[in-house]
């Protein structure tokens, strides 16, 4: 039997912080690529710029702002004191750091798809009687999804392997917000690459495999929908 | 024959084809007779069964939850996987709102420099292993310690390698007493090269063969900094700069030197008497005006000081001042 030197709990960190940000991004990011390919202004150019801004600064440099905007010194951080909200080393800023660095990936790819479905395919389904929310759910979406797809598998992705922004808000404590990509950083620090070694490739492994699942069953529905 | 219509035609049609064969509550201008195809039955059980159960968790079918209601029914899937991913996501969510974070009172978290962690961990491992107390050990650099110090990170105590840092945050009232020095730690000069005594890798360093020198960045690493300051004092800086290669820390100095991308580097004794390292190379221990203290500080936060001062006076005793020496400390 192999035995595990390692303990599990980063990688169950590390997925359950991506499976988060996700959904959460997913439902955040729906809406605002979906506002944005129907605005049509300077004001847009300005939030897609906005937007792409998590990508320009270094990843320890955005934690490192964002961990000021958290510390309770700051009128947002102390703000959330007094509702009684901690959010730096903590999961829930963890969540809250990785949503705001997750973005563009998530928001650019489904604004395109929104902007490559033709105006026709709503008008067709209002013309039918379809109301907007139906034409949305059933005709729109259904024919963006590997626009949807992209932008998922990006934010699982690069959630995962988040780095910099991470090491700074979480703090890189055991148990709360030691994820698995700063359990492979600390173990190469403390040169116990066997440990390394093991976290790299349960991690690499998982991430392939959801990332293929997901890939799979797009594929399976392309082919349903040709047949 | 596709190829034929129009575009707007083509659209329509597959818009249609599409209505036609997910919609059963035709509507409007689309009076198509509903086709229910027998493979549908299956995922929409799923469906059912998903709904259900995601009513049933918002505690009654009359909720206030509308508009996911008509959503997930205008959905109408056609596949048991979709709602198995939906059911996976909200999972994944309640266990997020769930496992918020219990931060227990009778647990100490102690932040490390990476230069003293391999001492802090077995250091930590003979405290819980003593008093039943859990600890949890964060490495990190002194400066990353520091800044997250200064906006509330929950450690408890702090062993940095550069008294500077303790030192703004004792004036920053973040430590609860002055830092105390606990041991010395002698910074070091190492080679993988084979046979190499250790006395002659000073001369080493100007030798020819050697391309890089690894050094650990002297702005924010001690040992990087007394490394340069060393070079500085044989006057070596200068001649040898072209040669210098910066680690972000000691590890990646080790790192580079070990798998021999650079010849030779500076390091800490410490870390060539950590399992990793023992047994590797030849080093040479520079003189104790390059000595790097290290100090310890006590973190005021809502934790029982009694606890943390426990950790500290277990540093001093007998069966600590042990690992100390282990891995090179001088008290």
């Amino acid at each position: 039997m192999i035995e595990l030197m390692i303990d599990l709990m980063p990688i169950w960190l590390s997925l359950k912080l991506a499976f988060s940000t996700t959904l959460l991004l997913l439902l955040i990011g729906l809406p605002m690529a979906y506002l944005l390919s129907k605005w049509q202004s300077l004001g847009k150019t300005l939030v897609e710029s906005l937007i792409t801004l998590p990508i320009i600064l270094p990843s320890t440099v955005m934690g490192f702002y964002l961990l000021l905007a958290f510390s309770p010194e700051s009128w947002l951080g102390n703000l959330l004191q007094t509702v009684g909200i901690s959010l730096p080393f903590s999961f829930a800023g963890m969540l809250i750091a990785s949503l705001i660095y997750n973005l563009p990936f998530m928001v650019q790819p489904i604004q395109r798809g929104f902007e490559e479905i033709p105006k026709q395919y709503w008008q067709i389904a209002y013309t039918l009687g379809k109301s907007k929310t139906e034409t949305l759910f059933r005709v729109v979406l259904p024919n963006m999804k590997r626009a949807l797809l992209t932008g998922v598998i990006l934010t699982f992705a690069h959630t995962i392997g988040e780095f910099g922004i991470i090491l700074m808000i979480g703090g890189n404590i055991p148990g709360v917000t030691k994820v698995a990509s700063l359990a492979i950083y600390s173990d190469l620090e403390a040169m116990n690459y066997q440990a390394a070694h093991t976290y790299s490739l349960i991690l690499l492994i998982t991430s392939v495999l959801i990332i293929f699942l997901l890939n799979l069953i797009n594929q399976l529905k392309v082919q349903h929908a040709v047949r | 024959m596709h190829h034929k219509l129009g575009f707007t035609n083509r659209a329509s049609l597959i818009i249609r084809g599409f209505l036609k064969e997910h919609n059963s509550r035709p509507k409007g201008t689309c009076d198509q007779p509903n086709v229910i195809k027998s493979n549908d039955k299956i995922p929409r059980l799923g469906l059912f069964l998903f709904l259900r159960l995601f009513l049933a968790s918002m505690g009654s079918r009359h909720s206030p939850f509308m508009f996911f209601k008509s959503a997930a029914a205008s959905l109408r899937g056609h596949d048991v996987i979709r709602c198995l991913l939906i059911t996976v996501w909200l999972v994944m969510v309640i266990m997020v709102v769930g496992c918020s974070s219990s931060s227990s009172n009778r647990k100490l978290i102690v932040a490390t420099a990476a230069s003293s962690q391999f001492y802090a961990m077995e250091l930590s491992e003979a405290f819980t292993a003593k008093y039943e107390i859990a600890v949890d050990v964060v490495v990190s650099s002194s400066g990353r310690i520091t800044t997250q110090l200064l906006n509330g990170a929950p450690f408890d105590v702090f062993l940095s390698a550069d008294s500077s840092y303790t030192n703004i945050l004792f004036a920053q009232e973040i430590t609860a007493a002055p830092p105390e020095v606990f041991g010395t730690g002698i910074p070091v000069i190492w080679a993988m090269r084979k046979g190499v005594a250790g006395d002659s890798l000073i001369s080493l360093l100007s030798d020819e063969t050697i391309r890089h020198i690894a050094i650990a960045n002297p702005k924010n690493a001690p040992y990087g900094k007394k490394a340069l300051q060393f070079l500085e004092a044989g006057q070596l800086a200068e001649t040898l700069s072209e040669k210098l290669v910066y680690g972000e820390s000691l590890a990646q100095v080790n790192e580079y030197v070990l798998q021999q991308n650079a010849e030779i580097g500076f390091s800490s004794k410490s870390s060539m008497l950590a399992g990793a390292l023992l047994n590797h190379g030849t080093y040479l221990e520079l003189g104790s005006d390059y000595a790097v203290p290290h100090s310890v500080a006590i973190i005021a936060n809502e934790k029982d000081d009694e606890l943390k001062k426990q950790f500290l006076s277990f540093m001093s005793s007998e069966e600590g001042v042990v690992f100390l020496e282990k891995y090179g400390f001088t008290k």
